[in-house]
């Protein structure tokens, strides 16, 4: 044991040991120095009177009261500190260790320094972000003129300028999307859109992910159909951003699918959670797409190019969305048989 | 038509979405005032009493939030309109605007119907 003692003393990682009550058995060099505090002081110390942290103190209870890890999000993982008057970031994990008995013996925690990290993805945010506004002054005046070309109060355009004109509008529109997009993207990344988690009805949430939706089926003679069962807990979720989740892979579905074609929402439980799916009748997604489909910029490219166009962020900011709220998504499909988009997310407890 | 047409004042700074909401509103049959930045707005406000102003968030001499507070804050141009029109989409900018004492909150790009249709609201 003194070995690995030895070991961990020098990991770059703080490392804590604590026991049921929180009390500090073991601590390395890294925690000693955000802890700001030696191990001789430390040890037999509550963990709450060391470090002034209640979200890394909720954590701990967490474990040691169900002895299982805790249920960690990028966001309640990541943890702020003011080590020294500076502020630094680090990435938690939390591990209970545990008898045969059964009995929870020490939970390890390891800290690793994201300072570095967080600094330049705050650069990168305020890069998009200036950036994407950057966009919106000359789009103004692009889409401004178009406009007002197409009312034909400038003098009436001919049938050839009026294609060109609707055209530039379509481009226009699909440049501001992408601006959009990728604000949204950098601020859900770096965490500056806050999850404002509340008690959700499902029932209203797909009703408002639907609701606009169902006439650019029903021009495109495509059938959306909502099958809910009755009596569904309510989840823990943001209710906006659950929407716009959903929303867009209903949407995504309807770009994909060929007229006359059907769309299927389902929504099941299971243990903790609900299920969302989407389900549709289109050419399906090639394997080699299916994992990859969720990062920032992928999109399948099959001959033709796809006519809607995107920038493919879509389902990379609906993946942070989800993992945001603790749940996972995935996709299901077999080339020409349509694809099964879904996602989970933890219901209301109790 | 009426016989009396509606002033505008537009604070803007950029040329381009000048002429282009310069242009729509004219279309619309609405005299357009133009100034390119906060001090003149306020003087130009003061004198001519537009119906409504058209203000960009982002100026080159004093920001709009407070050009939209000086407004609001003197007697002769408190009752004027005040359409906030700029690129800041941030919920942040939106709060400090109503503050500030705007009447609407737009942000750009806009389109045409949309930019009458809230004029309309406050001139008739």
């Amino acid at each position: 044991m003194i070995f690995f003692e030895k070991v961990y003393y020098q990991l770059p990682e703080a490392v804590i040991l604590t026991d049921k009550t929180h009390s500090i058995v073991s601590l390395n060099r890294k925690a000693e120095e955000i802890f700001e505090a030696n191990l001789g002081e430390a040890r037999g110390k509550k963990i709450e009177d060391l470090l002034q942290c209640p979200q890394l103190f909720s954590l701990l209870e967490e474990t040691v009261v169900l002895s299982r890890p805790p249920q960690l999000t990028y966001e309640n993982s990541t943890l702020m500190l003011d080590v020294n008057g500076r502020k630094r970031f680090f990435k938690l994990s939390i591990i209970p260790v545990i008898t045969f008995q059964n009995e929870l013996e020490l939970v390890i925690t390891t800290m690793a320094e994201v300072t570095v990290l967080k600094e330049i993805e705050q650069l990168k945010t305020d890069f998009i972000a200036t950036a994407s506004h950057e966009f919106r002054t000359p789009l103004t005046s692009i889409s401004m003129g178009i406009s007002m070309m197409k009312t034909g109060k400038l003098g009436e355009p001919t049938p050839q300028m009026q294609k060109i004109l609707d055209a530039l509008e379509e481009d226009c529109d699909r440049l501001l999307r992408l601006a959009e997009n990728l604000l949204d993207l950098s601020r859900l990344e770096s965490g500056a859109i806050a999850m404002e988690i509340e008690e959700v009805d499902v029932y209203r949430m797909v009703e408002a992910a639907l609701g606009t939706l169902r006439l650019q089926a029903e021009k495109r003679d495509i059938e959306l159909q909502a099958h809910l069962p009755e009596n569904l807990p309510r989840i823990r979720a943001d209710l906006n951003k659950a929407i716009w989740v959903l929303t867009n892979l209903v949407a995504n579905a309807l770009r994909y699918t060929k007229e006359g074609g059907s769309i299927k929402v389902s929504v099941y439980q299971k243990g903790a959670r609900l299920f969302f799916s989407v389900a549709d009748t289109g050419k399906g997604i090639p394997r080699e797409y299916q994992e990859r489909i969720f990062q920032k910029y992928v999109q399948v490219k099959e001959g033709k190019k796809d006519a809607a166009g995107g920038a493919g962020l879509g389902l990379a900011i609906a993946k942070d969305i989800v993992e945001a709220h603790g749940g996972e998504i995935w996709v299901n499909s077999e080339p020409n048989k349509g694809a099964v988009f879904t996602f989970s997310i933890p219901v209301v407890r109790g | 038509m009426g016989s009396e047409r509606k002033t505008i004042l537009l604070v803007e700074d950029e040329k381009n979405v000048i002429l282009a909401v310069k242009t729509c509103l004219e279309v619309a049959e609405y005299k357009v005032l133009i100034v390119e930045n906060g001090e003149k707005a306020l003087e130009r406000a003061k004198g001519e009493k537009p119906d409504a102003i058209i203000l960009d968030l982002m100026l080159p001499d004093v920001n709009g939030f407070q050009v939209c507070q000086q407004l609001k804050g003197m007697e002769e141009t408190k009752d004027i309109p005040i359409i906030v029109l700029t690129a800041k989409t941030g919920e942040e900018d939106k709060e400090r605007a109503w503050e500030a004492g705007a009447d609407s909150y737009l942000t750009k790009p806009i389109r045409p119907e949309q930019l009458w249709q809230e004029i309309q609201k406050f001139v008739s």
